[in-house]
């Protein structure tokens, strides 16, 4: 990451803390977004209304790093100079690998199962606690603020990027399952 | 992005997919994952007394390069001895399946995984 990233937290001056008061977040986005928003400059110079665009295109990404997990473990992380390396390493740890390799196959096995929409939701609760639990890490590493435990926070981000990536696949096919089956069908 | 007529073929006919048994002493098995895609990748060679890898398994949850790479290189490595299979590159396997270049990191991980699966396997005959 460069060094001209506009720093979503003190865009929304909130201290760069990964357990940030959640009600607090949603509210200052709804009051920067008043404060931006180009409606309010529609009387606006050509600059003003440009302006205003960017800023509330800014406001927006901002909160969409803030208010995810992952998206603001990775800014914190990129904050104190430490890269995740989400797209140039090669995860290895085989013990984790597995896991992933059963999930997905049980992902797969729900897609044929007599009750798809029951094995999906096992598979999906269990994606939520291994989730969490991965979240509570990263936010105890990112508070230890050592070298040692930054690595430790990008390493379960990295984690964090499988989970992402199943979950979509569990969505795209909850999506599927519940499209297909006949209304009423099901009792 | 459209897939090349070889990743397609490889994608709709994959060769080689299951798994070996990995408590099996001639069996090496690698497990690699890329963090970006999700992309999870398992390859397992069979080695001979001679060292040459006699056959080769794999499994792959991830796009259709990824699973292309895994499946092209199990065929590669079938007939090769450890060394051989080392100085496979991406690239090889880039260019054959012409992927492009926001799918090079497939062909990486493929690479990356025969890599490992090798040292697994010498990592078992090691403690012998």
């Amino acid at each position: 990451m460069d060094g001209v990233m506009d720093n979503p937290f003190e865009r929304f001056g909130i201290a760069p803390i990964f357990d940030i008061d959640e009600p607090h977040l949603a509210e200052t986005f709804r009051r920067l977004q008043r404060v931006v928003h180009p409606d309010r400059h529609a009387g606006g110079s050509e600059q003003e209304r440009q302006r205003s665009v960017e800023q509330a295109a800014a406001v927006n990404e901002a909160f969409r790093t803030l208010r995810d997990p992952v998206r603001r473990a990775r800014c914190l992380l990129a904050l104190r100079g430490v890269d995740t390396q989400e797209g140039v390493r090669t995860f290895r740890d085989p013990v984790f690998l597995m896991d992933q390799m059963e999930l997905r196959a049980r992902l797969e096995e729900a897609r044929e199962a007599p009750d798809p929409l029951g094995l999906l939701s096992e598979v999906k609760e269990v994606l939520q606690k291994r989730r969490v639990a991965l979240i509570g890490e990263v936010s105890g590493f990112l508070r230890q603020d050592t070298p040692e435990s930054l690595g430790q926070a990008a390493e379960r981000v990295r984690r964090l990027g499988f989970f992402e990536r199943i979950a979509e696949e569990a969505n795209l096919l909850e999506e599927r399952l519940t499209d297909c089956l006949p209304r009423g069908g099901m009792d | 992005m459209s897939y090349s007529t070889k990743v397609i073929d490889h994608y709709e006919n994959p060769r080689n997919v299951g798994s070996f048994d990995k408590a099996d002493q001639d069996v090496g098995t690698g497990m690699v994952g890329a963090p970006a895609c999700g992309d999870v990748m398992k390859l397992q060679i069979k080695v001979n007394a001679a060292g040459v890898i006699e056959d080769a398994r794999f499994k792959t949850y991830g796009c259709g390069s990824a699973i292309a790479s895994s499946s092209l290189l199990t065929e590669w490595v079938k007939g090769k001895t450890l060394q051989e299979a080392t100085e496979i590159k991406n690239t090889q396997i880039a260019e054959e399946l012409a992927l492009p270049p926001v799918k090079i990191h497939c062909s990486v991980l493929a690479e990356d995984a025969i890599k490992a699966a090798i040292a697994d396997y010498q990592a078992k005959k090691a403690v012998q």
